[in-house]
């Protein structure tokens, strides 16, 4: 059994559907990557799983973990659960962090509440945490506010306080997105490291599938709150077979220094409210079709653990012409 | 933090400054108290004399320097009604000022701050709408209407309530609740919104991912937040609260301070004038300080510019 598996999972705000139906699972210590556009909905999958949405959103379906059901589960149920077995992180770390509250202070609350750490001990831990995700002089550290540090040094605050619970599960949203490159890519290294050494599984949101591609080992393509395509990143890469990924393949920066010209996807993401019959990626789709503007496309298998939810999207064994004339 | 109470307390004492020399020069240039005080068909001799016995025959800035050269040597000038010592005679209203604004200002605090942060945990429920049409009406009302519908309704139609005189305790209320009321709306008003933006961050939504109860999340991470904006707004009520013990000292003849600054205007009582209105300045120069003070407290932020500032 999947250590989280979501099933049919919907999120309405209001009556704008704002994810439409969301089967997924992580493996225990995988690290799955989950990408798509802004506003596709892969925060809310994550914030919903663990009923951190606001009152005024309607959730539906099924989250387990470890078999058991989250979604209407009772804050006593949850409570433990949050920062103790799945941990979440946020984009703008130097917001997520209280302004008020001195970092170790913020740090050691997660202890206090999941590992029952007090006084000289919580202390002795905050220090190796903050050592752990290589905040330098940490001792010292430990006293200062969110404000006294980096964009770099606040996600790394984010991510030892998450360490704190020692979680199962980190879920990674967007956590480079709004730091400059060079540390995104520690950023990144750290969790990679972090990984190796606790075992602890990632779920990495990022709109962005270069970033996923190193560090994640499937990734899964969100659009306009659906899962469009779910495969290993390998063959993502190799055989991708909804346009949409081929489109975010396509804008994704060249690691080598050859330069080439991007292309962005044309259009924008629908509004929840005002979703298009058929499938919601033809307006933007060279692809398309009569039919796509008719029929809602159900995911369906092109390879042995390879799923993608268009209809013209066809088994890796055939190879399609479509295919050859998009790559050519 | 001290360079930085220092500066404050120089920009305090020159605010002081300037509003007691405002007031001065606009009193002298309105009127003149030889004649309110002496009537006007008082004879022209005894007008003078009045005059040059309260210096009022010299220019306006020799008048001034005396005034200030006084003041540094703790003399504020004697009443001109009676020739009392100013001080005396404002000093002993200051108990019965008192004894409205310090029950009103824990209502406003009292009321105004926790209706605020229920409002702001229950928006849109019914008790958060009730909360708001009371607000905004409490600070849509000018306060002195609000008195008048308190005497109609608790003294006029019910006769539960006094609603002049300072005998009982009971003649209290009326003014308390005035004050109360008005303040309360305001400050219930500024603590909604407040507490709707610190909850609307995502250092809440951290803090519930981190497993908090959301008790825990409201009392520890929106609370001191929330506490910042609200502390300002506290400071200017301070202010209000003085302004408003004249109007309501007025309407229900509560002898307080407000009111004898009133009757002290209408009569020119130029030197009783003058020292309320230090009073006052002083007051409210004092209250932004203690706001100045627990904004450094609770907003880390101050206390970096602060270390800047000094270093
Ligand atoms: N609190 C909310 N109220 C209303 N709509 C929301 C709320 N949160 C998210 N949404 C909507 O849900 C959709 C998905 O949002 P999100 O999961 O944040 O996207 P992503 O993380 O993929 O960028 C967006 O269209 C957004 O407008
Ligand atoms: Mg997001």
């Amino acid at each position: 059994m999947a250590f989280v598996q979501i099933r049919d999972m919907t999120v309405a705000f209001g009556t704008a559907p704002a994810l439409r139906g969301i089967s997924l699972s992580v493996e225990r210590g995988e690290a799955l990557g989950l990408v798509g556009e802004s506003g596709c909905g892969k925060s809310i999958t994550w914030l919903a799983a663990l009923g951190l949405l606001p009152k005024s959103a309607k959730v539906g379906g099924s989250v387990r973990l470890d078999g058991a059901e989250l979604i209407g589960a009772t804050p006593a149920v949850l409570e433990p659960l949050r920062g103790g077995r799945i941990a979440m992180i946020f984009q703008d770390p130097a917001s997520s962090l209280n302004p008020v509250h001195r970092i170790g202070r913020q740090i050691a609350e997660a202890l206090a509440l999941h590992r029952g750490m007090k006084g000289a001990r919580a202390r002795a831990e905050v220090i190796r945490l903050l050592d752990q995700v290589g905040i330098p002089d940490a001792r010292n550290r430990l006293n200062a506010y969110p404000h006294e540090l980096s964009g770099g040094q606040n996600q790394r605050v984010m991510i030892a306080m998450a360490l704190a619970g020692e979680p199962e599960l980190l879920v990674a949203d967007e956590p480079t997105t709004a730091l400059d490159v060079t540390i995104q890519a520690q950023i990144l290294d750290l969790l990679g490291t972090i990984r190796r050494d606790t075992g602890m599984g990632l779920v990495l949101i990022s709109h962005d599938l270069g970033v996923v591609s190193e560090t994640c080992s499937r990734i899964a393509v969100m659009y306009a709150g659906r899962i469009v395509e779910e495969a290993p990143s390998d063959r993502i890469f190799a055989y991708p077979s909804h346009p949409y990924t081929r489109g975010l393949i396509g804008a994704m920066p060249p690691i080598s220094g050859l330069r080439r010209k991007l292309v962005s996807i044309p259009g924008s993401v629908p509004e929840a409210s005002r979703m298009p019959l058929g499938c919601a990626f033809a307006p933007r789709c060279s692809l398309v079709i009569p039919d796509c503007t008719r029929i809602d496309p159900a995911a369906g298998a092109v390879e042995p653990g390879h799923v993608a939810a268009c209809i013209r999207a066809t088994p890796a064994a055939v190879r399609a012409p479509i295919m050859e004339s998009v790559m050519a | 933090m001290l360079h930085y109470f220092g500066s404050r307390l120089l920009r305090a004492i020159v605010s002081v400054v300037m509003v007691v020399t405002f007031v001065f020069i606009v009193l002298r240039l309105s009127g003149d108290p030889a004649i309110v005080i002496m009537g006007a068909d008082a004879p022209p001799e005894a007008v003078d004399a009045f005059r040059t016995s309260w210096g009022l025959d010299q220019p306006i800035w020799v008048q001034y320097l005396t005034f200030f050269k006084a003041i540094f040597s703790g003399d504020l000038g004697q009443s001109m009604r009676d020739g009392r010592d100013v001080v005396s005679v404002v000093l002993e209203r200051v108990p019965s000022t008192l004894a409205l604004t310090v029950p009103a200002f824990l209502l406003n605090v009292g009321i105004g701050i926790p209706a605020g942060v229920y409002a702001a945990l229950h928006r849109n429920s019914a008790i958060d709408r009730f909360v708001m049409v009371m607000a905004v009406t409490g600070f849509a009302m000018p306060s002195f209407i609000l008195a008048m519908l308190l005497v109609l309704v608790f003294s006029v139609s019910l006769g539960w309530l006094p609603s002049a005189g300072q005998d009982s305790w009971r003649h209290a209320i009326l003014p308390i609740a005035t004050m109360g009321f008005g303040g309360a709306a305001l400050l219930a008003r500024f603590t909604r919104s407040a507490m709707l933006e610190v909850l609307g961050q995502s250092y809440i939504r951290t803090a519930s991912a981190k497993g908090l109860s959301w008790s825990a999340v409201v009392w520890r991470h929106a609370l001191q937040n929330a506490a910042i904006p609200t502390v300002t707004i506290i400071g200017f009520m301070l202010g209000g609260l003085v302004a408003g013990a004249v109007v309501v000292e007025s309407v229900f003849s509560w002898p307080g301070v407000g009111r004898l600054l009133v009757v002290s205007v209408a009569n020119r009582d130029l030197a009783v004038v003058q020292a309320i209105v230090l009073m006052i300045a002083i007051t409210m120069v004092a209250a932004n300080l203690v706001v100045d003070v627990l904004y450094g407290l609770l907003d880390p932020k101050m206390q970096l510019q602060t270390r800047q500032a000094r270093g």
